[in-house]
């Protein structure tokens, strides 16, 4: 690869491809930080019995 | 299991390096377009899994309508917003590539248009799944997946059929067309390694979805509990 005008083009490709990964990445492991609260929220609900209302 | 799948992605992070080093130092500088043409060894593959996620999304999306398993819709959803992700790259990268070769970001040739239309049918696909509530949710998705998936062939044949902008077809073109063997290594390697990623993806995707579809059974449950024990 040689320098040349051109290449910040190139370089501006690069950086979206893995800024729009990155970004997905990060979707999936907020999910499952979200998901893994919830399940925590619904097991302690469910040790309470079910008289504390619904979840 | 566990072991398997921390193997897979250690496997996909080396076959992305290693893709890396293909399209930015291995591959041949293209003799027109120079250094910029190494966009291709991204925009090409990110394409060619868009276009493998939607078609796993149409097959899921089948399998759902005739099965009804929540297994197959899973899968439908993971596929289609991988595919999504995928879809987005090689809209970003195609004008990043045009404007220095063409001189213009976009133009509204049939190539470029059908791509569009077919990255706004899977949003809607997303959209839908997101925000629509109710039973027939799944169903109405699949059929949209289904119809969706129609426009996959009309972007891959749109250079064949119709006169673009955008280059007639590299690989596959006919006589006088075709690659430097060096550059097909680059464009198979990365298209190993983007595979890979989006294997990686779906998979995480598709256990959650199956997770979600869980915790809203485990809601549900206590909803019905607590509607008979007030009723008690």
């Amino acid at each position: 690869m040689n320098p040349s005008a051109n290449n910040a083009y190139l370089y501006a490709a690069y950086v979206v491809v893995w800024v729009v990964h990155c970004v997905y990445a990060f979707s999936l492991a907020s999910r499952a930080r979200r998901m893994k609260r919830e399940a925590g929220e619904l097991a302690a609900s469910a040790r309470k019995g079910v008289s504390g209302g619904p979840y | 299991m566990k072991i398997l799948f921390k193997l897979l992605v250690v496997l996909t992070l080396l076959l992305l390096g290693y893709g890396f080093c293909q399209a930015m130092y291995i591959a041949p500088t293209e003799a027109t377009m120079g250094d910029v043409q190494r966009i291709f060894y991204y925009h090409l593959p990110s394409a060619w899994v868009a276009f493998l996620l939607f078609f796993v999304n149409f097959l899921a999306s089948v399998w759902y309508l005739v099965r009804r398993t929540i297994g197959a819709d899973a899968l439908a959803l993971a596929s289609a917003e991988v595919g999504v992700s995928f879809c987005t790259i090689v809209l970003i990268t195609g004008p990043i590539w045009a404007r220095p070769i063409w001189g213009i970001w976009w133009t509204w040739d049939a190539r470029l248009t059908s791509t569009l239309v077919l990255w706004l049918i899977y949003v809607s696909y997303l959209v839908l799944r997101h925000y629509a509530t109710g039973g027939q949710v799944p169903v109405l998705a699949a059929a949209l997946g289904i119809f969706g998936f129609l426009d996959v062939p009309i972007v891959y044949m749109a250079i064949r059929w119709f006169r673009t902008q955008h280059p007639q077809p590299v690989i596959g073109g006919g006589q006088g067309s075709g690659l430097h063997p060096a550059m097909w290594h680059a464009v198979l390697w990365n298209l190993a390694a983007f595979a890979m990623l989006a294997l990686v993806f779906v998979l995480i995707r598709y256990q959650q979805a199956l997770q979600e579809y869980a915790l809203e059974e485990a809601h549900a449950q206590a909803s019905l509990d607590y509607e008979t024990e007030g009723a008690q």
